[in-house]
């Protein structure tokens, strides 16, 4: 209803002399040799092509030129300036000549020349003498064929809200320019005149900034379709897109751009993505940064808030994918890389980063300019762990450094200096693609060596193996990390195993055990391991490894400490409710013997049936027949049962993330290749 | 008319004759001397030729006076042999005097409609139903150990017990309402399809010789724990084989008996039928007729031991079938003992799955795995 109530006004609007001005913003149909119609009869004439182009969208075109010589050629070239509509119908004439020619699937589908050149000429050349007679019979026989072409086959091709995307007659106060093509359009009127005014100017900051058309749209329906076909169609059918001009092979690339698009009845909301913008806002950007930015204010309808927080968001996105790395869920990123070329490495880090919790990035980028500032900036906005290696390339050099405690101590001294040795040929070399697994390869080795037995010396490297074996073990089963820190020549055993418990122990259950020659003292973290080593138990056990550390044996005082850990970690309190539970059920169950014993002192009841004094084989049935009243059938919908998880509770906390990296796409109804995401606020 | 207070003498040396349950054989407690039931028969007949010969006839003597007591609604007898008076009530049919302990039996009790169809004689004797009795008592761990040293059978007597023995052919028509449900999904929607049926039954039997007690002084509870009689050692009824035992005539009618009878067997064909209904995943039942034909009643006298034990002021009434020795009548219930033996029971069931627990706990699977 809403859909025929806008484009009977729309035609109603056109048709009125008074707002004819509004014609210039059209396209023009029909085209001819001066003086052969007046200006009123052209306007007719168009108003009439343009109502055929809303109604069937098919654009029907005219030109009468009398001194073109080349008709075909000239019919192309025409239409490639004149022809607003995806499908149209252009019919050229010269003094000699006529020429048709069909734009689009739905044109050539409903108009072949086998019709043009019969119905459609035939009715055109009936009329004689009235130039205007003439056009009109075109016209009208050719929207008559197209109706009849639009009632069997229906506007599958094109958007069914023709007039939502036409921006040509929204008023200035809905379709905020700033200058240039419309970055705000409140059809919904959510934010107050002031608002849209400066939202609209920093949505055109950003976009000029960046090169990079920055959208927000707000509608009240969808119509029927989903909220991202909805907003890709808005991006491709208005133009949005900057930089979307033919290239002198008259190709004409997507253009770069990002659009919001709110939808009021449902709450629906999406953001569509364009061009260079697809790998600027990836799936991750777009969804862990974007989204949480301005979904919340969306929510509590603070349109305003929320609009003003998505610029904010595409402002940061765009700097971040202009600097040099694009916003993303990955930890190697090589400009230039496919997606697919990234996947493998990323998985990879982003395993070792699960196991390990030691982040392995590696950046290169050309684009990059001051490599240290970059890196630092990374380190502290876009590494997702607290202990990481970084690995920058830039244009002229290549930087590395970590952060955290943990990572500081695994590449400390030779570990770092292997990792830029394992590196430097490749880089220099400029084999990235070499220098990549070198690096991967090596920062792997480092990371995965579980040396939580530390000794200064005095200790067997098979000793040292099998005890980091041991507690490893422990570490996996328990979830609690143990650490035998040894320093013949420590003052403090105590100091020495809280400094390294707070400075590089970056499990969040972790003990600590620090020794000297004389005796051994423990730090715990982590309130399940506080829970676990209690006070008494502690003593316990540094009763049973000091003994060792005395008589110099540091392999059988590694080994004290994991049994006795192990003794402890895996100790649990009796479930005293169970055993009451056991117990209760105990007393329950002896009743029924004691109940038995009970009834054996009653040997009186009355009887009940006659079962005895039936004569054997008396029995006969006489009758045995089941007579069917009647069948009913009941349907219910089946119901798949799906298997619920419940996530959580892993110790690295990665959680069950889908995301690999950059940007998933797909293409609109107008052939564009947009990204982005959609939902509900 | 008066009641005459039928006494079996030895044909011998005149003493009060008795029926002895292991020889099966009338007997005199004094001379030894022993007759079988139908010799004694045979006897009695000829006396009785006598004494229509003769005026002393024994039997018509005045000796056997009979004269009710309105205070107490007890009927008094004289003993023909010692001249003490036997106190007995209306269905009293037999007895033994309190005095000389001779057996007196009423004749009366036993002529016209109170004639006995059959008897079933005793075959075990009162020593067999005082080993009965202290074999009851044996392995009944919550029985008062007080009871079984100071209780003391009060009372002992071997007592014909008048029973309404019912034969029947039964016809029984049930109908019942079945269905069965069968279920399949064609992936989009589950489907269920019931189909009822009406279920048609009859069935035909026959019982034989269902006993319900014809006395009222008898618990029904108590006569019924007894069975089953072996009615195949039945014989027609003889007053002989009263010599000795207490009888009583009944005194419930049979229309009133039969219906006790008819709740046993309309049960049973019940569940026979029911058995029958078999393979479908619900059945009510919604009627049952029942018809009975060729109905017989018998009057029969069963033998039955009678215990009266008085324990603590109490007294517990035992029954013994007195033809197969089966011994029933409840005991009393030490409580006490009652809860040791659940605390003792519960201890140990207790004991075993808290151990298990604990055990489950120290293995290593942390208390969880019950």
């Amino acid at each position: 209803m809403k859909r025929v109530f806008s484009i009977l006004l729309i035609a109603f609007l056109l048709i009125f002399p008074v707002l004819s001005v509004q014609a210039d913003d059209r396209p023009t149909y029909v085209f001819v040799d001066d003086g052969l119609l007046t200006a009123d009869e052209l306007s007719d004439l168009n108003t009439r092509a343009f109502m055929i182009s809303l109604d069937r969208h098919v654009g029907v075109y005219y030109f009468y030129y009398s001194d073109v010589e080349d008709l075909p050629s000239y019919v192309e070239q025409f239409a490639s300036e004149h022809v607003a509509e995806k499908n149209a119908l252009v019919l050229g004439f010269n003094a000699d000549y006529y020429y048709f020619l069909q734009i689009g699937s739905v044109a050539k589908e409903a108009l072949p020349d086998s019709v043009c050149e019969s119905t459609i000429l035939d009715a055109y050349r009936a009329v004689k003498g009235d130039p205007k007679g003439k056009l009109l019979a075109y016209l009208n026989t050719t929207d008559e064929i197209l109706k009849e072409y639009r009632d069997t086959h229906g506007f599958s091709d094109v958007f069914d809200v023709s007039g939502a995307y036409d921006l040509s007659d929204v008023p200035e106060e809905i379709a905020r320019t700033a200058g240039g093509k419309p970055t705000l359009v409140d059809k919904e009127h959510l934010l107050t005149d002031s608002q849209a005014e400066a939202l609209s100017q920093r949505l055109k900051e950003i976009g000029d900034a960046y090169r990079c058309d920055v959208v927000i749209v707000t509608v009240s329906t969808l119509g029927s379709k989903t909220s991202e076909a909805y907003a890709d169609d808005f991006f491709d059918y208005n133009g949005y897109g900057y930089g979307a001009v033919p290239d002198e092979n008259g190709v004409t690339r997507d253009g770069d751009g990002i659009l919001l698009l709110l939808s009021m009845e449902d709450r629906d909301f999406a953001v569509s993505t364009s061009g260079s913008a697809i790998r600027a806002f990836t799936d991750y950007g777009i969804q862990t940064y974007l989204e949480p930015l301005f979904l919340p204010y969306l929510s509590s309808n603070d349109y305003s808030g929320g609009f003003t927080a998505f610029a904010n968001g595409c402002d940061d996105l765009l700097k971040y994918a202009s600097e040099g790395v694009p916003y993303d869920y990955r930890r190697v990123y090589v400009d230039g890389w496919t997606d697919s070329q990234l996947l493998s490495c990323n998985d990879r880090a982003e395993s070792v980063a699960n196991e390990y919790g030691v982040g392995i990035y590696f950046i290169e980028n050309t684009a990059i300019g001051d490599v240290d500032a970059f890196l630092n900036d990374f380190i502290e906005n876009r590494t997702f762990e607290d202990n990481s290696i970084v690995l920058v390339h830039g244009a002229s050099r290549y930087s590395v450094k970590t952060s955290g405690a943990v990572a500081y101590a695994k590449f400390s001294g030779d570990a770092f200096t292997a990792v830029l040795r394992a590196v430097d040929p490749y880089l220099s070399a400029g084999d990235t693609k070499g220098a990549v697994t070198a690096y991967m390869d090596k920062c792997i080795e480092i990371v995965s060596d579980y040396g939580h037995v530390l000794t200064k010396g005095a200790i067997s490297d098979e000793a040292k193996n099998n005890g980091n074996l041991r507690l490893k073990q422990l570490f996996e089963e328990h979830g609690v990390a143990l650490y035998f820190l040894y320093d013949a020549e420590a003052a403090d055993p105590e100091a020495l195993a809280k400094s390294y418990l707070s400075d590089s122990v970056y499990e969040s259950n972790a003990v600590v055990l620090g020794a000297n020659r004389t005796g051994s003292a423990v730090a715990v973290k982590g309130g399940y391991a506080a829970e676990k080593f209690t006070g008494r138990r502690i003593a316990k056990l540094v009763k049973e490894v000091d003994p060792h550390l005395r008589e110099g044996d540091l392999s059988g005082a590694v080994n004290a400490f994991a049994e006795r850990s192990e003794k402890i970690i895996t100790w649990r309190p009796v479930n005293y409710l169970t055993l009451a539970i056991s117990v209760i059920a105990g007393l329950l169950f002896g009743m029924i013997p004691a109940n038995g014993l009970k009834r054996q002192l009653t040997s009186v009841s009355k009887q009940t049936n006659a079962e005895a004094y039936m004569q054997p084989q008396s029995f006969m049935m006489t009758q045995n027949s089941n007579v069917l009243l009647g069948k009913n059938t009941s349907r219910t919908v089946h119901v798949v049962q799906s298997s619920s998880s419940s996530g959580g509770g892993g110790r690295s906390g990665g959680g069950g993330s889908s995301f690999h990296g950059g940007s998933s796409t797909h293409t609109s109804s107008s052939g564009g290749t947009h990204g982005g995401h959609s939902g509900k606020f | 008319m008066p009641q005459q207070l039928l006494e079996y003498r030895c044909p011998a040396c005149g003493a009060s004759l008795q029926f002895d349950s292991g020889s099966q054989q009338v007997v005199c407690p004094y001379c030894d001397s022993s007759f079988s039931p139908q010799e004694l028969i045979d006897y009695d007949s000829f006396l009785r030729e006598d004494a229509k010969n003769e005026t002393s006839d024994p039997w018509s003597k005045d000796t056997e006076r009979w004269e009710k007591d309105d205070a107490t609604g007890l009927n008094v007898y004289t003993c023909a042999a010692c001249g003490g008076e036997v106190l007995g009530d209306d269905t009293l049919a037999s007895a033994r005097c309190p005095f000389c302990d001779n057996t007196v039996i009423m004749k009366r009790q036993f002529t016209g409609e109170w004639k006995p169809d059959l008897v079933l004689p005793f075959k075990l004797d009162k020593k067999a139903a005082q080993d009965a009795f202290r074999k009851h008592l044996h392995g009944k761990k919550l029985l008062p150990k007080a009871f079984r040293s100071e209780s003391c059978i009060e009372e002992i007597k071997g007592m014909y017990v008048p029973f309404w023995l019912f034969s029947t052919d039964v016809s029984a028509s049930m109908r019942f309402k079945g269905s069965t449900s069968r279920a399949w999904s064609d992936g989009k929607y589950d489907y269920v399809e019931t189909s009822n049926y009406a279920l048609l039954r009859a069935a035909t039997a026959r019982f034989d010789r269902i006993p319900v007690d014809g006395s009222e002084k008898m618990d029904d509870a108590l006569m019924d724990s007894l069975e089953p009689f072996d009615y195949s050692a039945a014989v027609d009824f003889q007053t002989a084989y009263l010599s000795g035992f207490f009888s009583d005539r009944y005194d419930v009618e049979a229309d009133i008996s039969v219906k006790r009878a008819k709740t046993r067997f309309n049960k049973t064909m019940q569940d026979r039928i029911v058995a029958t209904t078999g393979g479908f995943s619900s059945v009510a039942a919604e009627s049952m007729t029942v018809s009975e034909h060729n109905n017989k009643r018998e009057y029969a006298l069963l033998p039955v031991w009678l215990l009266h034990v008085k324990w603590k002021d109490q007294l517990y009434t035992f029954a013994m079938n007195g033809q197969t020795g089966k011994l029933v009548g409840n005991l009393p219930l030490d409580k006490g003992r009652l809860w040791m033996y659940r605390l003792l029971y519960g201890g140990i069931f207790a004991g075993i799955l808290g151990g298990l627990v604990l055990l489950g706990h120290f293995m290593g699977c942390g208390g969880g795995c019950l």
